[in-house]
């Protein structure tokens, strides 16, 4: 299958500062991958972008189209949740199912209800009397209820409770992903994410510190727990990352031999928020 | 239904306060206003007030005392009367149209809510000509009928109040009265009115489409900025024109064409000065409106009102959010 969303070059600067400095990136369909970034890193930039909202230069193609020039066509196969909390709060549940039903081709009435069947969201409630998650949820009943090639999520459980962010994401696995869909979701909170993840992306400032899928994630990064007489030797395989736990160091490596990381110490598999504490420590070094 | 219906459709939900509660509700303090009125008038000329001041003279009396010939423009100021409400309400129009237009582009930037807009498979120029549209047609058309409720409800006033005072309603009111004609002409206005408003929609749309904050402020500060800088530097005079005409023609046209009827001062003053025998509702016809069609100012403007929605158009696509 070819690319869904190929980027190459693209560049954003907003006066002097560069929020894209030349990325290039491909991602193939049915894969959920996570953008993630410090703030400010690009990442929100590189969202609005996909989807037409801001301006750029490069080359971007988005299911074959441009996204500057075709946001109408485009957006007939491309859903998103750009935040928390921007369904308009004046408009009632029933009134914004009516208005995306007779909008949007794609739309499946008979989801959206079943979703919110599931929720205390009343028919007649404004979007301004919901709570923080009940907004939240029918956001996704109705993003989920459209049938769409390209589900792009920026934050979408920004100040959301732990319960909420579980169910959104199980919701978002079960009922929605299937190998004809893509998904980029950008989020701080990795640990929430890892485990539905495809891919990784990680920008910082502005660039590309990795692009790898979880498979090969798995096989590059290791974590060893080394006791201190074996430290200088655990130094000499160059670790991209040293952390101090009860007198031992914790180790992350990147692409070493797995044989020779067992004569140091235990090893483990590094989550995905060391992994990314690692490569941004690094960027910020280089 | 249709997407675009759809579109207006939402604008009405976002405004159902401004476009249908706000003159339903003066159509109300009109008609209260009217009852008391008529309470008064009552009160004072019934004889009950003993021993109390009260002036006035019974309705019966009083048309009693009007000569025949004066009995004939008895149609003409009932319409005159009647006009009266509608005049109110299309002031009311004018003030909603005036911060509808300058929030329709700007409030969704503000609240973000135009990230959820924009999720959705609906181009900016449609976005934007459905504003257009609410603005020149839809909500003219709702306050028509909203008008004729109210100047319904005011001949079944006066027609009780008629017959109290034991008039004959058929012979004072329903002969002489001739409200399909005024409806009509109160409907044919509504078009004249779209096409003369188009500079200041076009105007209010473009300012709620770039300003970053304070769009009302921009929208009516602009204007007499430049205004002001013309006066000082006499930039007009140098070819030929005096100050006055930047006032009438720009600074007026952009912030006040939405007043309805403001297209009067185009017309044919031969025609306009019918008036002092016939009364507004009178010449209101073919041939008045014909001769403001037939200004130049008129088509002018709705280029320039045609040319700044077309901006408005490409803002919307550019700009981001509101601070």
């Amino acid at each position: 299958m070819s690319a869904v969303i190929k980027a190459r070059n693209l560049s954003k600067r907003y006066g002097s500062s560069v929020a894209l400095d030349g990325i290039s990136f491909e991602i193939p369909s049915g894969r959920i991958v996570g953008l993630i970034g410090p703030n400010g890193a690009g990442k929100t930039t590189a969202m609005k972008a996909i989807l037409g909202l801001t301006d750029f230069d490069g080359e971007l193609t988005v299911l074959g189209l441009d996204p500057r020039t075709q946001r109408h066509a485009l957006m007939q196969d491309v859903c998103f949740i750009a935040d928390v909390a921007v369904l308009p709060r004046w408009i009632r549940v029933h009134e914004v199912v009516d208005f995306v039903e007779g909008i949007h081709p794609r739309f499946s009435r008979q989801k959206c209800e079943a979703f919110l069947a599931r929720t205390k969201i009343k028919r007649t409630s404004r979007v301004k009397e919901l709570s923080k998650g009940m907004v939240v949820q029918l956001h996704l009943a109705l993003v989920m209820s459209i049938d769409a090639k390209v589900l792009v999520l920026d934050e979408p459980t920004l100040g959301l409770d732990i319960l909420f962010r579980k169910d959104f994401y199980q919701n978002l696995l079960n009922d929605y992903f299937d190998h004809e869909k893509t998904i980029v979701v950008t989020t701080h909170q990795v640990e929430e994410i890892e485990h539905i993840l495809t891919d990784l992306i990680f920008i910082q400032d502005g660039k590309i510190a990795l692009s790898a899928t979880m498979d090969d994630v798995g096989e590059r990064f290791i974590e060893v727990l080394v006791a201190p007489e074996k430290r200088e030797q655990a130094i000499t395989l160059k670790p991209l990352h040293e952390r101090q736990v009860f007198g031992k160091s914790i180790f992350l490596f990147d692409g070493a031999r797995r044989d020779e990381l067992a004569a140091l110490g235990e090893l483990h598999k590094p989550s995905v928020a060391d992994i990314f504490v690692a490569t941004m420590k690094n960027g910020a070094a280089a | 239904m249709n997407r675009f219906g759809l579109l207006l459709k939402r604008e009405y939900w976002e405004h159902r306060g401004g476009l249908f509660w706000a003159p339903l509700w003066a159509s109300g303090v009109l008609l209260t206003l009217l009852v008391a009125m008529m309470g008064l008038a009552m009160y004072h000329t019934s004889g009950n007030a003993n021993g109390k001041f009260h002036f006035g003279m019974p309705l019966k009396l009083l048309l009693s005392k009007i000569p025949a010939d004066e009995m004939s423009k008895a149609g003409m100021v009932l319409d005159t009367f009647l006009s009266g409400f509608w005049l109110i309400l299309q002031i009311v129009l004018f003030f909603v149209l005036f911060f509808y237009l300058i929030g329709a582009l700007y409030d969704d930037r503000r609240d973000r809510s135009i990230l959820f807009w924009k999720s959705l498979p609906i181009s900016d120029s449609q976005t934007v000509l459905s504003k257009v549209l609410m603005a020149a047609v839809v909500a003219p058309l709702l306050a028509w009928a909203i008008a004729v409720v109210l100047q319904v409800g005011v001949l079944l006033l006066l027609t009780a109040f008629a017959a109290m005072n034991g008039v004959s309603a058929t012979t004072m009111l329903w002969g002489p009265a001739e409200p399909l004609a005024l409806w009509t002409k109160m409907l044919l206005v509504v078009p004249v009115n779209a096409i003369w408003a188009l500079p200041a929609i076009g105007w209010l749309l473009l300012v709620s489409s770039f300003a970053k904050s304070k769009p009302f402020l921009w929208a009516v500060a602009l204007p007499i900025a430049v205004g002001v800088v013309i006066a000082i530097f006499e930039l007009l005079e140098t070819i030929g024109a005096p100050d006055s005409w930047y006032w009438q023609h720009i600074a007026g046209r952009i912030l006040f064409s939405l007043v309805p009827g403001s297209w009067i001062w185009t017309a044919d003053e031969q025609l306009i000065a019918r008036f002092d025998k016939n009364g507004p509702v009178e010449i209101l016809d073919g041939e008045l409106i014909g001769s403001v069609l037939m200004s130049p100012s008129m088509w002018i403007g709705a280029v320039a009102g045609v040319a700044m929605i077309a901006g408005s158009v490409w803002f919307r696509r550019q700009r981001e959010l509101a601070d």
